[in-house]
C-alpha cells in the first residue's frame, strides 16, 4: 500500500512539474525538440524582434514577418491580406490595444508550441512557424502563419 | 501481438496535440498529460473534444493494420500518425499489406499545409512547416527499409 502510495505521489509531482512549471529552459528544449536542434535561438529572436517592432508601431518591420497571403481574422471576421502593402492599411485595424497588449505581455516560457507553430496569447491570438525554405527542411524562415484578433 | 501505450508516456509533450491511450481517459488525465497550461480558453476545449473523439478512431485503424506484425515502434508511428490526418486509410492499408516502403512514401506526403482564404478557397502555395515535417520523419522512421 505504502509502496502503491509512494508511486502515485511520485508520479503527481513529475506530472504536475511538467505540465505547470515553466522557464526559458524548457521552452528551449520544447522548440528544439519540434523545430529542429539548437533552433530555439532563432524563435527566441524571432519573438524579441516582433515585440519591438509592434512596441514602436513599426508596421514595415511587422509586415516583414508575415508568410503571404493571409487570412486574419478580426472581430471574428476574416479578411484577406494579400501582400505587405495591404498588410501595412490594415494594420490599425488588426493590431488592437487589446491585442497589442497581449502580444507585448507574452513571455518566452510560457509559449505554447505544437507541430504547427508557437502560439502568443491565451487563445491563439498569433501564430508564427518555420515554413521550409529547401525541399528536406534543413532550411526554414519563421513567419507569422494566423492572426486571430 | 498486443501493442501497449506506453511508450508515447516516454515523451508525453511530443508533438502537443495527440496522445495514445488504450482507454478513454478523463479529462483531468488530459490535463495532465497535455502541455496546456491555460485551462479555461477555446483551444484547450478544442483539443479535448479533438482527443477524446480520437481514440476509438485510432484503435479502428490500428486493428485494420492486423494482417502484418507490426514493432511497437512501428504502431506508435501510425497512432500518432492517425492522429494528425484526416483520412489515414491509405497508409493502414499499406501497412496491412506488410508494404513498409509505400507506407513509409505515403506518410511523407502528408506534410503540406494549405491556407484558405475567407471564403474557403486554397490560397498561395502550399507549405512545409519545420515541425510538421519532423513529425513526419518520426513517425515514419520505423518503416524506413535500408
Amino acid at each position: 500500500m505504502l509502496k502503491k502510495l509512494s508511486v502515485a505521489v511520485l508520479f503527481t509531482l513529475c506530472a504536475s512539474t511538467t505540465v505547470y512549471a515553466s522557464s526559458d529552459r524548457e521552452t528551449d528544449a520544447r522548440l528544439d525538440t519540434l523545430m529542429g536542434s539548437a533552433s530555439h535561438e532563432r524563435f527566441h529572436d524571432f519573438l524579441n524582434q516582433l515585440q519591438k517592432a509592434i512596441a514602436d508601431k513599426d508596421k514595415k518591420a511587422v509586415a516583414a514577418t508575415v508568410d503571404y497571403p493571409l487570412t486574419i481574422t478580426v472581430n471574428h471576421k476574416e479578411i484577406d491580406i494579400a501582400d505587405d502593402h495591404a498588410f501595412i492599411k490594415a494594420y490599425d485595424k488588426i493590431f488592437t490595444d487589446r491585442l497589442v497588449k497581449i502580444i507585448l505581455d507574452q513571455k518566452y516560457a510560457d509559449l505554447f508550441a505544437k507541430d504547427t507553430g508557437v502560439m502568443i496569447g491565451p487563445h491563439g491570438e498569433l501564430w508564427f512557424s518555420g515554413i521550409c525554405t529547401v525541399k528536406d527542411c534543413s532550411k526554414f524562415d519563421i513567419k507569422i502563419m494566423q492572426i486571430n484578433n | 501481438m498486443d501493442y501497449t501505450f506506453t511508450s508515447c508516456f516516454r515523451n508525453p509533450y511530443r508533438w502537443g496535440s495527440a496522445q495514445l491511450l488504450k482507454k478513454r481517459p478523463s479529462f483531468t488525465h488530459y490535463n495532465r498529460l497535455f502541455n496546456l497550461r491555460r485551462v479555461d480558453n477555446a483551444l484547450h476545449r478544442y483539443v479535448i473534444i479533438h482527443i477524446t473523439s480520437h481514440p476509438f478512431q485510432t484503435e479502428k485503424y490500428s486493428d485494420k493494420a492486423q494482417n502484418h506484425r507490426l514493432t511497437q515502434a512501428q504502431f506508435d508511428g501510425l497512432v500518432s500518425f492517425s492522429y494528425n490526418v484526416s483520412n489515414p486509410s491509405s497508409v493502414m492499408a499499406a501497412a496491412d499489406r506488410g508494404d513498409m516502403k509505400a507506407v513509409y512514401d505515403k506518410m511523407l506526403q502528408y506534410i503540406y499545409v494549405y491556407k484558405h482564404d475567407s471564403k474557403g478557397h486554397k490560397i498561395g502555395k502550399p507549405t512545409i512547416l519545420a515541425p510538421l515535417y519532423r513529425r513526419r520523419l518520426e513517425e515514419a522512421a520505423p518503416f524506413r527499409q535500408e
